[in-house]
């Protein structure tokens, strides 16, 4: 248990991290809402001088970080200027969008990739392999932005209207994305099992290869994929940001687009915080997983 | 391979000479020729200004490599520096660098980089944007080469021939020049193949947003941006042209590091 325990510490930590960090930047960004109201002539600087009393802004920036990082442990993220609504009502309305986005992305992704791995590490050399494996390698690099505008546009051409809006393309892009890393780890991690003893073993022992495959080995190479599971939906959750604006799908990375466009400095706070502790409990999870998974990470010692 | 590398060669050679291989400036206008199909005089169209798009990609190489290959050097020194520091010095300040570099490896990056992309003015010089990007992307990216030197640095420093070499007496400074620096370096070569590339795809990406270079500057970024909207997608099919080319450059590009990424790992 002293495992996890370890591990959502560390957690709590990056989060303040990122909180921090997040509060630098806007400190350091010149101006704020007041300046600019400080140089309107309409308005008396005595108003100006009251209003910053009255929001606190005339605090020093640690004691304004301390109320920052309070209201938003009770997940009350201040008021947008833009919208002129609460942020957290902002985001609770697209985080879902994301949050589907994302795990069906996931889940196409690693239900694809698992398989082709697997199969492609036994039969090396093979049709498939080649197949698969030259595509990754060309596909490694591709950013996200070009396979969706490669998708608008190849969706047009081939006269199916426009794509962008609907959740199908969105997650067929992302998976496409993320595919080639998943593969080639799963390959080469079955790859490597498959040369140990235990196989000559079992196929001794008579078991089908695909029973072997799927059963035996692929069970005894998910050690380092646990790990990539985390790592990948971070990566999807980079990228969907990207997606979300190239296929115009309504979630949390549009919200920031606009907000950055904007200069809604709370909305822009509150996606990175938000983004951040998603991918913090994607790794939680990643790493609740490993502990199942592995007996060995339970006796180790801290 | 060898002809991803030709190929590559061949787009950073067209990017030098930008000037002898387009008939028009890439900001020149040709009102009367908006919108004009890829023709004899304007090999892959114009847009909407009636600028040649021909000129606008190869005049947006320059920036876009440029920016790519700046980036990625400035990330890579700055995890020589302190991923050869950690795994030098070690103790609290090994500790230290690792906790902050376990920090922005687990950061959502894209976010990252769009906000602080947020606290700087949008309509910006090409000078400043291009520094303030060479910035962003060098300090957000500089954990994944300084976990790779750490890493090297750490093994190497106990290794017989530098200790013996720290026997006869050699200085700190001339273990770090012979011994230690020029173990990283096919390391980091291959680190820069993969981030070069993704580099300059963020440098793409932030331009699309229209975070990043605004449209009068020719960059990759700017150039694939028309491309947001549905009418220039279905009434003017030559605009996605770029786009093809820019997938084939970065599907040349994961070739080449690839292949790099296999000689490294046979060679040890």
């Amino acid at each position: 248990m002293t495992f996890l325990l370890r591990r959502l510490g560390g957690a709590l930590v990056q989060l303040v991290a990122v909180s921090a960090l997040a509060f630098a930047l806007m400190e350091l960004a010149p101006g704020d809402y007041l300046e600019d109201m400080r140089v309107n002539p309409q308005i008396p600087a005595a108003t100006v001088a009251r209003w910053r009393a009255e929001f606190g802004l005339d605090q020093p920036a640690i004691v304004r970080y301390g109320r920052w990082v309070r209201s938003v442990a009770s997940g009350e993220f201040g008021v947008s200027m833009a919208y002129g609504i609460p942020v957290s009502e902002l985001i609770a309305g697209r985080l879902g969008r994301t949050v589907a986005l994302s795990l069906l992305a996931l889940g196409l992704t690693w239900l694809l990739a698992l398989p082709c791995g697997v199969w492609c590490a036994a039969y090396r050399g093979g049709w498939l392999d080649r197949l698969l494996g030259g595509g990754a390698t060309v596909a490694l690099a591709l950013p996200e932005l070009l396979v969706g505008l490669l998708v608008l546009q190849g969706a047009l051409w081939a006269g199916w209207g426009p794509v962008s809006g609907r959740i199908g393309p969105a997650v067929a892009v992302l998976a496409a994305v993320s595919f080639p890393s998943v593969f080639r780890h799963t390959r080469s991690s079955v790859g490597q099992s498959l040369r140990l003893p235990f196989v000559d073993h079992l196929r001794a022992a008579g078991l089908s290869e695909t029973r072997i495959l799927f059963r035996h080995v692929l069970p005894a190479s998910l050690n380092p994929l646990v790990s990539l599971l985390s790592l990948s939906l971070a990566g999807i959750t980079s990228a969907s940001l990207v997606v979300e604006v190239t296929l115009s799908w309504p979630g949390m990375g549009q919200l920031l687009l606009e907000a950055i466009l904007a200069r809604d400095v709370a909305v822009v706070l509150a996606a990175v915080m938000v983004a951040a502790t998603l991918l913090q409990v994607a790794n939680l999870i990643g790493d609740g997983l490993l502990y199942l998974a592995d007996p060995r990470i339970r006796r180790r010692p801290a | 391979m060898k002809a991803c590398l030709v190929f590559l060669l061949a787009i950073h050679l067209l990017a030098a000479m930008a000037g002898f291989v387009t008939a028009y400036p890439p900001a020149e206008q040709h009102r009367e020729n908006a919108w004009e199909a890829p023709g004899a005089r304007f090999p892959l169209g114009t847009d909407g200004l009636g600028r040649d798009q021909w000129s606008r990609l190869v005049h947006g190489a320059r920036i876009s490599l440029c920016s790519g290959l700046a980036a990625g050097v400035l990330s890579a020194g700055l995890g020589l520096l302190l991923g050869g520091v950690a795994g030098l010095a070690g103790g609290w300040v090994d500790r230290m660098v690792t906790r902050l570099m376990e920090l922005f490896l687990a950061l959502p990056w894209m976010y990252l980089l769009l906000a602080a992309r947020a606290f700087f003015p949008l309509e910006t010089d090409a000078r400043v944007v291009f520094t303030a990007l060479l910035l962003l992307l060098g300090a957000i990216g500089w954990a994944r080469p300084a976990r790779l030197v750490r890493g090297i640095v750490m093994s190497v420093k106990e290794r017989e021939s530098v200790l013996a070499a720290r026997g006869f007496g050699a200085g700190q400074w001339y273990l770090l020049r012979r011994h230690i620096v020029p173990e990283t370096l096919p390391a980091l070569a291959t680190y820069l193949s993969l981030a070069i590339p993704q580099y300059v795809a963020a440098e793409v990406t932030l331009s699309f947003l229209g975070l990043g270079f605004s449209g009068s500057t020719p960059s990759w970024g700017s150039l694939v941006g028309s491309m947001g909207s549905l009418d220039v997608l279905t009434d003017a099919w030559w605009m996605g042209l770029p786009v093809v080319v820019l997938a084939v450059v970065f599907g040349c590009y994961s070739i080449v590091s690839s292949a790099l990424a296999e000689t490294q790992r046979q060679g040890r």
